[in-house]
């Protein structure tokens, strides 16, 4: 049972990782619009690219 | 098949709806052009222009993906354009551009017209492809767009352009610093909301091996442990996560008031304190779960509620833009005086400056030349427009409706009455219903029961079974917590208001929800509101032998200044010939127009206000009285020089708008101005109870106070500037969206769109709402009587009880959610 410790040390140091990660996309802004970028993927597409030469 | 291509099929399946804006393609209009391959109809030049603009910058995708509407565009002039120049002007830009490195600027834009994502994707996508623009980021929800951009290779009026071009309008937008702050809190409450449930999570999983552990076999080195690992998981949520709690209350405490956080942080803070004890000396019970899962279901919820609130107040921001940022100035020329735009922000003291029927004054000053009425209501809370003469006081935020007026600038900028108008519309949104305020009341005497009542339990506990006193005292103070009444009303009211939001209805008032469900009588204006409030002139009818041409260049000089529904249509005669200026323009609201073309006086208007002017001189015997009044006539001194007349199509669905408030025995009625014949017709096919004729506004206004006299409740829908001061008097009032920005302020909820079935919609969702609230507060109301008894004689422990506590609000919450429920209309 002592690999407990190990396991929880370690599920310890996830949750700072997970937790530094979540600091960064709150400050950079990732949940500022949440309902634009679901529709992006069905509306970037090349034409853009080829009318801007 | 998504939301997107069932519009697109519904608009182009359609030949008679215009493919841009899903507007009705009039009778004699035949514009189409082709998009992706396929000939498309439009309603009109501007849509035209518009969506050859899509077409042509490789955006046809727009189409394909937008899930609303955009609002019909106004085909966009080059004086329009022109316009926008001063937009370059570095003063002009002061407020609300930033200079980021050389050459480099920023600003933020509000980009009115956003409707749906595909919107925000056609502005974002076609700005970024132009040189010059280095970044730009449109957030759909609030409207706004940050832009950067190299100036020396494009100017901010051209962005405008751009945007203008693709059909929407921007304007420039300072953020205010409260809207800065609230975006910096809503990031903080996000960051506590995420650590509060990852940590939560690890502490609940703990917490199951702990209880496990009980229940079996657990070694006391693995429990220590364990213990000491939650403790560490669960500091952080007690000093990060849960400080607006502490913070709420000690606040509270300072003012010698209760809130709901008292007991939450002393229960918190209680089990916290306890568990730590324990975990140190390794006895007793910890209470590291009850702690976290509590914490994290009360940020979800505020979280929540926050964020609804904060969409609501976007929109309102948007609302301040209706204060003009140009002003026409007029300033000494070789030819008398010249008409210049100039941003506000330049004007100084004792500037002229020239105010259109219509507009919102944006300055303090005092009137110089021309007479007119001012709407005065936004300051003085007055819903009578007052009359404003030369050497008369004018005040910022009130708008012109008659005549044109030259006014000398007094006050400018933060000196004017305009701040006075920021603080209305805040005051609107921290508005409170009376049901809240009600509730708000009730809570502090609850807190304050349940903390007296927490205390004699912990006494009577500790003289029976000191085990037993702080498991009953912490469950006592968890459980009870009045998150279930203090949630049940604004979060029901910010699901009803942002559900409104999203089918195009701005609640401006949150009390009016509460008012509409009991509304006895829902009166319609006529025109604009149950028809398009378009008109069209059907048919020009010479009295004499002036050629048609001429007639029409001086009934659009005389109209060419006014609001007036009736101008709209004369503006929209092409006209060939050359046009005149009118001078001692002179407007008679709902009558007619006096004013002099080369040197002659005319007059224009109802067949009643020539009788007046030119008294014998005008013999109305010939025309019919029913036709008369679909007719505006022209007259000179002498003679009546022409007849125009006028056809105003109904708006679709009043039917069945007026077949659902029958059904809910809300009596409905017309006011207009309009004739009795007309207005007897329209009542008759759609069913509606009363119907009153040849209304002047004020007759108007008796009608709405007539019937509050016998304590009917009235919500009145209308639009057009002589209907301000009848919505001002309604008990609710609903503007339509094509509205001028005076009714638009006055109103209590503005239709933004201009579909009818919306009422209807109000009026249900008005009516969940309120039935919500009451259910919440009854489960409120019951859920706490079952819980205390349980909690005082210690059948409950913490943990239940935070499991109680948090059900019941989560509950409460997602009753609420039910509003969003699919309706009828």
């Amino acid at each position: 049972m002592n690999i407990i410790y190990l396991l929880i040390i370690i599920s310890l140091v996830l949750i700072v990782v997970i937790f530094c990660f979540f600091l960064w996309a709150v400050r950079s802004g990732q949940f500022d619009d949440l309902e634009k970028p679901s529709h992006q993927i069905l509306m970037d597409n090349d034409d853009t690219a080829e009318k801007q030469d | 098949m998504n939301i997107a291509t069932a519009i697109d099929r519904a608009v182009s399946a359609e030949k008679e709806n215009c493919y841009h804006c899903g507007e009705i393609i009039p009778d004699n209009t035949d514009i189409k052009i082709a998009i992706d391959g396929m000939e498309r109809h439009m309603c009109c030049q501007g849509c035209r222009a518009v969506a050859q603009a899509i077409n042509e910058f490789g955006l046809g995708n727009y189409y394909r993906y937008r899930s609303k509407l955009p609002p019909k565009p106004e085909l966009s002039s080059p004086e329009s354009i022109l316009d926008l120049k001063i937009y370059d002007n570095p003063d002009f830009q002061k407020p609300f551009v930033v200079e980021i490195g050389s050459n480099q600027r920023e600003a933020n834009l509000i980009i009115d017209g956003i409707v749906c994502p595909a919107c925000a994707w056609l502005n974002e996508t076609h700005l970024a492809a132009q040189p010059g623009i280095t970044s730009i980021a449109v957030n759909y929800t609030s409207g706004k767009a940050l832009i950067r951009w190299d100036d020396t290779i494009i100017r901010l009026s051209n962005i405008l352009g751009h945007i203008y071009h693709l059909g929407y309008k921007a304007f420039p937008y300072n953020p205010v610093k409260r809207q800065e702050l609230l975006d910096k809190e809503k990031k903080i409450q996000l960051l506590r909301l995420g650590l509060a449930g990852l940590l939560s999570l690890q502490v609940m999983m703990i917490a199951i091996a702990l209880y496990a552990g009980e229940w079996k076999w657990i070694d006391a080195e693995h429990r220590n442990f364990l213990r000491w690992v939650s403790f560490i998981l669960t500091t952080p949520v007690m000093f990060f996560c849960a400080q607006p709690f502490y913070t709420n209350s000690w606040r509270a405490i300072r003012n010698k008031r209760i809130e709901m956080d008292v007991p939450i942080a002393l229960g918190i803070s209680l089990a916290y304190l306890a568990s730590v004890w324990f975990t140190v000396v390794g006895t007793g019970t910890v209470y590291y779960d009850s702690v976290t899962m509590l914490v994290f279901f009360l940020l979800t919820g505020r979280y929540l509620e926050f964020t609804a609130r904060n969409k609501a107040a976007n929109h309102m921001d948007n609302l301040e833009k209706i204060i003009p940022s140009v002003i026409i100035r007029l300033e000494d020329s070789p030819s008398g005086y010249s008409e210049n735009p100039v941003p506000v922000i330049e004007l100084k003291k004792n500037d002229i400056v020239l105010i259109k029927p219509g507009e919102t004054i944006p300055i303090d000053g005092l009137v110089v030349n021309g007479n007119t009425t001012v709407d005065e209501a936004n300051i003085t809370g007055e819903a009578v427009p007052v009359i404003r003469k030369p050497g008369d006081q004018i005040c910022s935020g009130s708008t012109n409706i008659d005549s044109p007026i030259q006014v000398k600038v007094t006050a400018t900028g933060h000196d004017t009455s305009f701040s006075r108008i920021c603080n209305l519309i805040e005051k609107a949104q921290s508005e409170k219903l009376p049901v809240t305020m009600f509730v708000d009341r009730i809570a502090g005497w609850f807190l304050s029961g349940v903390l007296i009542i927490a205390a004699a339990a912990a006494w009577y506990w500790w003289q029976t079974d000191k085990d037993m006193w702080l498991p009953v005292t912490i469950a006592i103070l968890v459980v009870t917590c009045p998150c279930a009444l203090a949630l049940a009303t604004p979060v029901s009211i910010t699901v009803a208001i942002n559900n409104l939001l999203t089918r195009g209805v701005a609640v401006i008032k949150g009390d009016s929800l509460q008012t509409i469900t009991k509304i006895t009588h829902l009166v319609f204006d006529k025109t604009g509101t149950l028809t398009e409030g378009k008109l069209k002139i059907s048919r020009i009818i010479p009295q004499g032998n002036r050629p048609q041409t001429d007639i029409v260049s001086i009934a659009q000089s005389l109209e060419a200044e006014s609001e007036h529904p009736v101008a709209r249509a004369f503006r929209e005669i092409d006209n060939t010939n050359t046009t005149y200026l009118a001078t001692d323009i002179r407007n008679t609201p709902g009558e007619g127009i006096t004013g002099m073309v080369n040197n002659k006086k005319y007059y224009i208007g109802t067949s009643q206000f020539i009788k007046n002017s030119l008294g014998a001189r005008f013999d109305d015997s010939r025309i019919p009285a029913e036709q008369a009044e679909h007719c505006v006539f022209l007259a000179g001194e002498n003679e009546v020089l022409a007849a125009f007349y006028f056809t105003d199509e109904e708006r679709p669905g009043i039917k069945k708008v007026i077949s659902h408030f029958n059904a809910y025995g809300i009596r409905t009625m017309i006011i207009s101005g309009d004739n009795q014949q007309s207005v007897d017709k329209l009542a008759k096919s759609a069913g509606i109870n009363e119907a009153y004729a040849r209304l002047k506004p004020a007759d108007k206004l008796s009608v709405i106070e007539g019937l509050q006299s016998q304590k009917s409740i009235v919500a009145v829908a209308g639009d057009g500037i002589n209907d301000a001061p009848v919505l001002a008097k309604a008990d609710v009032s609903f503007a339509m969206g094509s509205g001028t920005d005076l009714t638009k302020l006055n109103a209590d909820i503005i239709l933004l769109g201009s579909n009818l079935m919306n009422i209807v919609h109000i009026y249900l969702v008005a009516n969940r709402c309120m039935k919500i609230i009451k259910q919440n507060l009854l489960w409120a109301l019951a859920y706490n009587i079952i819980a205390l008894p349980a909690a005082v004689s210690g059948l409950l422990t913490p943990w239940m009880a935070a499991l109680g506590m948090s059900a019941s609000s989560l509950l409460v919450i997602v009753n609420s959610l039910r509003i969003n429920k699919q309706t009828v209309a």
